[in-house]
């Protein structure tokens, strides 16, 4: 079975295509807590045994939490998380997550599915969607395809009525990552124009505003700054995001944390918020004019303008976008399930499920990919670490390009091709995806020369073919870097770590985020509440004990409604 | 691919209908798997481009593609009183032209069909650009005013095109027509209400469209980049806003801006030096201040610093040595010395070469001192002559011009000539200096002039003084490579150079020739030149010196061994004035 998850920074969906009489659709998968998203969240218990969703959010800000979230923000990186006693990559992180949505789906539909596609921010790099590829198969999923966030999104935008659409711009704002595509489509054909995107820019980004903002005033005694600081960080996020979510209903907020027993509050307005949001909503900016700027569009002949992603219920995104095209943009998507019911479309059409034969999309390579090569510079020395574009970003993918080049010295034996994919001048400031090593005959400088072809096909994969005419000699290399190849060696051996790891049976995957939930409400509350709490804890923890389902079940709904009650209208 | 390919590809008959291109299109791309067959998919699009092309070219009649005639400058506010009736069709207008050209953009002003009316709600002149089809400009159905929560402020009193053109023309004045000529800084009222303007525009674009954000982008970084360095206090807001420093180093960097982003690193460098503690500030105070003839070497610098300083800033912010006194860096640059009229070569030589695509650009760099710096003035020197000093005078004249020419025929012909050649006598007599030292000085003197006149005068003249130049450098080359080189770089000759008679005979012809002609007063400034070398010249330069293309371009940019470096410039002294197309001859021989 083929499935198409959207592996958000913040939430992760999955959805699948079920072909019915008038065509099929897509549809999301709840999960274990009947909810359609999943946090992206890992957290480990003192015991050893993983946590992902809900569950593993609400333990977020405990003392002992060991939780991480926004992983996907390293994604591609070396950077690891110790998590208890043991340190998880991005990719160990994803892995686990695309584990809890696979169990999701073979629960819901009794079988265990095999293979996925998965979406990825359409400006993520080379690296960054390895990473996530090898994360799809540590969870034992077989990546068929990766597509770009916002072209899953055009999917199911354009999916919802079938109609004929003039070029529209999907503004994908997510918890860590920012893209910006430009999209046509007619007779069924599904035409990305030009990407750009800011792969460090997200939801997130506004929270850690807020949380700077308020801090010196939450907080005048430093009583944050004598925790460990990755958990006064916690606790600042998690209020900052409850503020946040406050400020999209009303215009002010309040932001509390609960430090050491004692509860630290301030106000926000929404004005305060603006003002300092203003840098990132700045940077909002570049990406789309770069998108139009590359496929010559002008915003004032953008059908639409669609939002996809949770950032963009923020009202100051939304009155910046509102700015920006001098228009209210269009919210007839949802913005967290749309990504996901796209993978699933993609999903369809890749198996040829009924209904959906008709459909094709048309993609482009959102980043410049190109090789370095040196030159005699102004000054007559020879500047090296200069990059050569092959392929221009925004071109329609697959595509096939090539480039001359010649020795720069003398008696010359070898050329080193190093690919680079990225936007700068130097070779430096670009990310780079491996190298060839071409012999050539020694000859005099710039006699001779080799043509450097770049395939890029529809999945995103490159290959690279070196010629030396002189010759004739052929190379070839399909660009799996270093990295990947060490990669591919022990992914066996990482599988199995993971699945080594002691999962926390699904089915009580409830009753573990109820518990979780009610720990981070009692070091939220203070005084008679807080005992009462505590109370409430210990009977649902009995009752777990005795394992009569029926008590349990009268415990967790006492249980859940206190919490629900306080966290409404908290008593202070 | 030719619009008759486009259609066969395609697979239709000519159609003006888009929807039935795309139809062909969605039809013959859903039969192909693209990644097996990607040549067969770049064509389709190809065709698919071509022919939506010629239908867009078909709907939209000719009189609606003409373009407006871009303004040259500036609309006078009655031209757009007159103009007002018209925009009562559309409610937009274009907020900033296109920027037009490249490294150094003409720019117009655009302001379209739809001249503003003064009386348009105020606060919120909106951009539009047009719509590739578009007839008549749309109207937004929503009230951007209401979108955009604006409140009236005191744009109501000025309509943001009318900052935009204040700007302008405070930039770039009428009275300065010729692009050549360096606009003075802004006075301080003027920079006042620059600064004023550009908040009113920079506020206008935040508050605009993204497409109309980009335009006033464009539009701003071209006239920054052509008014510099008078745009200099407006540069910090404006890449602010655009983020144009993001975009540095990057492919994609548009040339105006990767202009003003230079610049914008050196305005930041001297920001900092300027600071007392950086270690190169007293440096930089020295640097900056101007000399006089007679000015000493400030007395605490570490030459160290001002060496650091100048090759810091050569290499990194070049365009910041605009801020050095031009007499001072040739202070510390040579050797002090007390020839009268030898300032003006003196910021030095400096060789540029760049190689692209096979063309060879070399560029001499003169002073780079501001139009404001005047030549050295000649000193007048009244001291009563001896007898016999006007005798050693007088041998030193004949043996410049020959013996038709006497001082006293000198001083009627080009009396500050005259002048120099006492004045130097006076130094000489101090010095203890012999007379033939004398004389060569006075010679070098001289020869500096004549060269000096025919790179301005060029012509004719130019071959003249070339081809004897190329000889005089022969000639030291005999001696030594570093007597070649001393010649090229100060342009003495070393004494020990002997130069053949006949080469000295073909000068004085020449001396007499430009004396006659008054052709030897004060060197003029020297703008930086370039030229470019086509290949084949180089190619005369590598055969006729044997000496290998890599050590020619080393040669040509001022690195390489003196041997190299003489060989390779009189080589193309040679290969130039043998050169067939003599427009490019003349540039390459007026920058060598």
């Amino acid at each position: 079975m083929l499935i198409g998850i959207d592996l958000g920074t913040t939430n992760s969906a999955v959805a699948m295509w079920q072909a019915g009489e008038n065509g099929g659709e897509a549809k999301l998968v709840p999960n274990a807590l009947g909810a359609l998203l999943t946090p992206s969240a890992v957290s480990v218990l003192p015991d050893g045994t993983t946590l992902v969703g809900a569950a593993a959010l609400e333990r977020m800000g405990l003392k002992d939490g060991a939780t991480a979230t926004s992983f996907k923000r390293f994604m591609g990186t070396d950077r690891k998380v110790r998590l208890g006693k043991k340190e998880f990559s991005a990719e160990d992180l994803s892995a686990l997550v695309l584990m809890a949505l696979r169990d999701d789906v073979a629960a819901h539909t009794g079988t265990r599915p095999t293979e996925a596609v998965i979406t990825v921010p359409a400006y993520f790099n080379d690296r960054q969607r390895k990473a996530t590829r090898r994360a799809g198969e540590l969870a034992g999923l077989t990546v068929r395809r990766l597509i770009n966030e916002p072209t899953a999104a055009a999917l199911a935008f354009g999916l919802q009525d079938k109609a004929e659409r003039e070029p529209f711009l999907v503004f994908d704002l997510g918890g860590g990552t920012f893209d910006v595509s430009i999209v046509e489509m007619f007779e069924g054909i599904v035409e990305v124009r030009a990407s750009a995107g800011d792969n460090r820019l997200g939801g997130d980004d506004f929270n850690t505003a807020l949380a700077t903002a308020v801090r010196g005033r939450l907080d005048p005694d430093g009583l944050l700054a004598k925790l460990e600081e990755p958990r006064a960080q916690a606790l600042l996020l998690q209020a900052a995001e409850r503020a946040k979510r406050t400020l999209s209903e009303g215009q002010e907020a309040e932001f509390a944390v609960t430090v050491a027993d004692q509860r630290l509050s301030t106000t926000i307005t929404t004005s305060e918020f603006e003002a300092q949001a203003e840098g990132l909503i700045r940077r909002l900016r570049d990406p789309v004019v770069r998108a139009l700027r590359d496929s010559q569009i002008d915003a004032a002949s953008l059908s639409e303008v669609v939002l996809v992603g949770g950032a963009t219920r923020m009202p100051v995104v939304r009155k910046a976008i509102t700015r920006l095209f001098g228009r209210f943009p269009n919210s007839s998507v949802h913005p967290d399930h749309a990504v996901a019911l796209g993978a699933a479309i993609q999903g369809g059409l890749i198996a040829r499920d009924g209904g959906l034969e008709e459909i094709r999309i048309t993609d482009v390579c959102p980043f410049t990919l190109g090789i370095e090569t040196a030159e005699h510079s102004a000054r007559g020395t020879v500047q090296q670490g200069l990059f050569s574009p092959i392929i221009e970003r925004n071109t329609p993918v697959p595509v096939s390009r090539s480039g001359l080049y010649s020795t720069i010295g003398d008696n010359q034996k070898q050329i080193e091709v190093k690919i680079y994919q990225g936007e700068a001048r130097e070779v430096s400031g670009n990310v780079h995806l491996g190298q060839i090593k071409v012999p050539v005959p020694p000859r005099p400088a710039g006699e001779v020369s080799i043509d450097v072809r770049f395939s890029y096909d529809s999945s995103g994969l490159l290959e690279v073919d070196v010629e030396v005419p002189l010759t004739g000699a052929k190379h070839n290399l399909l660009i799996i870097d270093e990295e990947d190849r060490k990669a591919a060696k022990d992914l066996d051996a990482r599988r199995q770590a993971l699945a080594a790891l002691k999962h926390h049976p699904r089915e009580e995957a409830g009753n573990q985020a109820l518990l979780a939930r009610a720990e981070r409400c009692y070091e939220e509350f203070l005084g008679d509440v807080r005992a009462v709490i505590g109370d409430r804890t210990r009977m649902f923890v009995a009752a777990l004990d005795s394992q009569d389902p029926r008590r349990i079940a009268d415990a967790s709904v006492a249980l859940a409604e206190l919490l629900d009650m306080l966290e409404a209208n908290p008593p202070l | 691919m030719t619009p008759t390919q486009a259609w066969k590809v395609l697979g239709i008959a000519k159609t003006p209908d888009v929807a039935a291109i795309r139809r062909a299109y969605a039809e013959k791309l859903r039969a192909m798997d693209v990644d097996k067959n990607v040549a067969g998919y770049a064509r389709l699009r190809e065709a698919r481009d071509a022919a939506l092309r010629w239908a867009r070219m078909q709907a939209a009649p000719p009189a609606q593609e003409e373009e407006f005639d871009p303004f040259a400058g500036v609309t006078p506010a009655e031209e757009v009183e007159q103009a007002a009736p018209e925009a009562e069709q559309s409610s937009w207008l274009y907020a900033a032209p296109a920027v037009q050209g490249e490294v150094d953009p003409s720019l117009t002003r655009k302001l379209g069909e739809a001249s503003p009316k003064l009386d348009v709600t105020p606060g919120f002149v909106a951009a539009q650009a047009p719509a590739e089809q578009a007839i008549a400009v749309k109207r937004d159905p929503f009230e951007r005013p209401v979108l955009l929560g604006l409140e009236p402020t005191s744009d109501a009193v000025m309509p943001a095109w009318a900052h935009e053109q204040a700007l302008y023309r405070l930039l770039l004045p009428d009275t300065v027509d010729d692009d050549e000529e360096t606009l003075p800084p802004l006075e301080g009222w003027e920079e006042a209400m620059a600064l004023g303007h550009l908040k009113a525009v920079l506020r206008n674009a935040e508050s605009v469209s993204v497409t109309a954000f980009d335009e006033i982008d464009n539009w701003l970084a071209g006239i920054l980049a052509r008014s510099w360095p008078r745009s200099a206090p407006l540069l910090e807001p404006a890449a602010a806003l655009f983020g144009w420093e993001s975009e540095r180093g990057q492919v994609s960097e548009r040339p105006a801006i990767a202009f003003l982003n230079a610049r914008l690193r050196g305005l930041r460098f001297r920001e900092k030096v300027q600071d007392p503690k950086h270690p190169l500030h007293k440096a930089w105070n020295e640097l900056t201040t101007p000399a006089q003839q007679g000015s000493r070497r400030g007395w605490f610098v570490k030459r160290a610093q001002v060496d650091q300083l100048l090759d810091g800033v050569r290499k990194n912010f070049p365009e910041v040595e605009h801020y050095f006194d031009p007499w001072r860096v040739a202070l510390w640059e040579k050797k002090a010395s007390s020839d009268v009229g030898q300032g003006w070569f003196s910021s030095g030589r400096l060789i540029v070469l760049a190689v692209i695509f096979g063309i060879q650009i070399l560029r001499v760099v003169f002073s780079s001192n501001d139009s404001s710096t005047e030549p050295p003035p000649v000193p007048e020197i009244s001291i009563s002559q001896s007898a016999q000093e006007k005798e050693i005078i007088s041998r030193a004249v004949s043996t410049v011009f020959g013996p038709e020419i006497t001082f006293d025929g000198l001083q009627s012909l080009q009396p500050d000539l005259a002048a120099l050649f006492s004045a130097n006598r006076t130094i000489a007599r101090a010095d203890g200096s012999s007379d033939a030292a004398y004389a060569s000085k006075v010679q070098d003197l001289v020869r500096e002039r004549m060269y000096a006149t025919a790179l301005v005068e060029k012509g004719g003249l130019l071959t003249d003084v070339q081809r004897i130049r190329a000889d005089l450098l022969r000639a030291a080359r005999k001696t030594g490579a570093d007597a070649c080189m001393a010649f090229l770089r100060n342009r003495r000759m070393p004494p020990a150079v002997v130069v053949p008679p006949t080469v000295l005979e073909r000068e004085r012809a020449l001396a007499v020739k430009m004396l006659d002609a008054r052709q030897l007063g004060p060197p003029q400034r020297i703008n930086p030149g370039t030229a470019s070398v086509p290949g084949e010249l180089i190619g005369k330069v590598i055969t006729e010196t044997g000496i290998p293309d890599k050590r020619v371009r080393q040669a040509m940019g001022g690195k390489g061994s003196d041997a190299d470096q003489c060989a390779v410039t009189i080589g193309l002294i040679d290969a130039a004035l043998g050169w067939k197309v003599p427009k490019e001859r003349e540039a390459i021989l007026s920058v060598l």
